[in-house]
């Protein structure tokens, strides 16, 4: 196998820098010229940084020293979601609106990521404030799949997940707030975690939604997205919905493990040809000793309603800190009004403006009742719904998506769009963690694309699914 | 707005928002407000009224220690380097009151 020193995953790169085989400046000379050679067609990244010599040279000290000792994230080339603020950097979250605004301070998971004696790459681009599943709503220019040049990469994500799979990075973190870290990363042929809500600190991450936004890892293998899981997550004082280890207490499951599959919501909307890949993947961990139960979770339906409702209200309001005045884009009009609205106007693209105005009308008097505070009961009968699915199951499976990436523009009315995440927003509404892990391929037009299959498990579950996704 | 979305309606949000749509753009906001509308008023045939009592979160009511967590001053000068125009340490903004 010759694999070069880019392609390698975490847990191979690690193995090669303690073995000597290669020092933590060869591997990032290779990934950042890769990097910078790949991405004027896939533009997944916004920025690529300049090498920080003192971090390469610390991480090589150290692991000259520590030896097996060092962590495995030491010297590590990563690429961040640009929604991610890395104290010097532009955060920009793809808009014009913060094109020109530079972190203050590093997020909680980059400091964490910093201890490790990690590597930043660069930033990468994505949906505008993470609104979309295609990267085409980046102020800055789509990101293209590398499997397939013509298809998106999926979204918000699409810029980290197109960074891995391309090689241009070892992993990435993105955000997920409906499925931007699980929707891409199975368009992409990757691992993704949208971890269980508050076990990430978001403290330092531009707020979409701020009940349903958690930080994860977009990585080529299981191993991988558990040291990135375990070096990002933990209590932060600085994040108050952030939770400790111990809140969600863990039963013990044994080598096999019970899969739900709520058979009911695949009956329809998906690709036939994924259906079969699914059958597929279950049959195969069945022959392994796994029990398939079917479930039966009536109220999923509502979901991405509901979530469509949620999100725009969380993000209008979220979003109405970006007024012109203290930072990022100031538009200057006649009056201060003026001043607020030529921002704001100037500032946000379309499907940014469409959410906040979407926001704006179902937590408008005479609506709030009919839209947003019927959406926030559903979250309370979908995560009963949930519960009681998990007395007979240990974890819940459906494919990632319906069908594999599609090409730019087919999803040009918003509510097509929105579909895309009609089997990843529940986890964001009840909170509870899910991964996609590739599951198989289908092809498109006589490209071969991959396809996801979705784990979801109990708040604070996330070793159930790294344990059964390695199956897969 | 079950009925159908209008310009008007657009234009009133926009107004809300502290956005400005152009007045030929209202009526394509319009149309795909409907289309959302449609979609997200799926949740009339919900039934939420359960009777079960409401399910407190395991994490509620987070409060931190009253405390300063930093020096006075510390970060004064980083973030007064993004504001679009500072006088001194102060942010400098138009004047709302005057005496005319």
């Amino acid at each position: 196998m010759d694999k070069k020193l880019n392609e390698y995953t975490i847990v191979e790169a690690a193995s090669a820098l303690r073995a000597g085989s290669c020092t933590v400046q060869e591997l990032w000379d290779v990934v950042a010229s890769v990097a910078e050679e790949k991405n004027a067609e896939i533009n997944a990244y916004l920025e690529i940084f300049p090498a920080d010599t003192d971090a390469i040279a610390a991480a090589q000290k150290r692991i000259d020293t520590e030896k097996e000792n060092a962590p495995l994230l030491c010297g590590i080339p990563l690429a961040i979601k640009d929604n991610i603020l890395i104290e010097g950097h532009v955060a920009s979250a793809a808009s014009k609106m913060l094109a020109n605004h530079v972190a203050v301070y590093d997020a909680t998971v980059i400091q964490k990521l910093k201890d490790n004696g990690a590597l930043f790459v660069g930033r990468t681009n994505m949906d505008e404030f993470a609104m979309g599943s295609s990267t085409e709503h980046s102020a800055f220019g789509t990101t293209k799949n590398p499997l397939d040049v013509t298809r998106v990469p999926g979204g918000s994500s699409g810029g980290s997940a197109a960074a891995v799979a391309a090689h241009m990075a070892i992993a990435a973190l993105g955000t997920d707030t409906g499925g931007s870290i699980r929707q891409p990363a199975a368009h992409c042929g990757l691992v993704g975690l949208k971890p269980t809500y508050g076990s990430v600190s978001r403290y330092g991450a531009i707020s979409l939604g701020s009940s349903l936004d958690q930080i994860g890892p977009l990585t080529k293998s299981v191993a991988d997205a558990k040291i990135l899981y375990d070096a990002i997550s933990g209590k932060d004082e600085k994040d108050a919905t952030s939770v400790g280890k111990d809140l969600y207490p863990q039963t013990q499951s044994g080598n096999t493990l019970r899969i739900g599959v709520p058979n009911h919501l695949l009956e329809e909307g998906i690709d036939s040809d994924v259906m079969t890949a699914f059958k597929e993947t279950l049959e195969k961990l069945r022959g392994e000793g796994h029990e398939i139960v079917d479930i039966s979770l009536p109220t999923s339906s509502f979901a991405l309603p509901a979530y469509y409702v949620i999100m725009p209200a969380e993000a209008s309001t979220n979003l109405s800190r970006y007024d012109g005045i203290r930072y990022g884009l100031a538009e200057r009009g006649a009056t201060l009004l003026d001043d607020y609205v030529q921002s704001r106007t100037e500032g946000f693209g379309t499907e940014t403006k469409r959410r906040i105005l979407l926001g704006t009308f179902v937590l408008s008097a005479g609506y709030i009742d009919a839209y947003y505070r019927k959406a926030e009961a559903s979250r309370e009968l979908l995560r009963a719904e949930y519960k009681n699915a998990f007395a007979v199951c240990d974890v819940i499976a459906f494919p990632t998506t319906p069908a594999p990436a599609f090409r730019f523009g087919d999803k040009s009315d918003p509510v097509s769009m929105y579909l895309e995440d009609v089997f990843t927003v529940t986890a964001n509404l009840t909170g509870m963690p899910a991964l996609s892990v590739p599951m198989g391929t289908v092809v498109r037009d006589g490209v071969t694309l991959p396809v996801g299959i979705h784990l979801t498990a109990p708040n604070g579950g996330e070793e159930k699914l790294f344990s059964i996704s390695e199956r897969v | 707005m079950s009925t159908r979305a209008n310009p008007e309606d657009v234009a009133r949000l926009a107004a809300l928002s502290r956005i400005q749509v152009p007045v030929g753009e209202l009526e394509a906001f319009a149309k795909d407000f409907d289309s959302i509308v449609a979609y997200i008023d799926q949740l009339n045939g919900l039934h939420t009224d359960t009777g079960g009592e409401p399910v407190l979160p395991a994490l509620h009511n987070v409060f931190r220690e009253d405390t300063n967590s930093h020096v006075g001053g510390e970060w004064t000068e980083a973030i007064a380097s993004q504001f679009p125009a500072r006088e001194g340490n102060s942010l400098s903004v138009k004047k709302i009151l005057t005496h005319e």
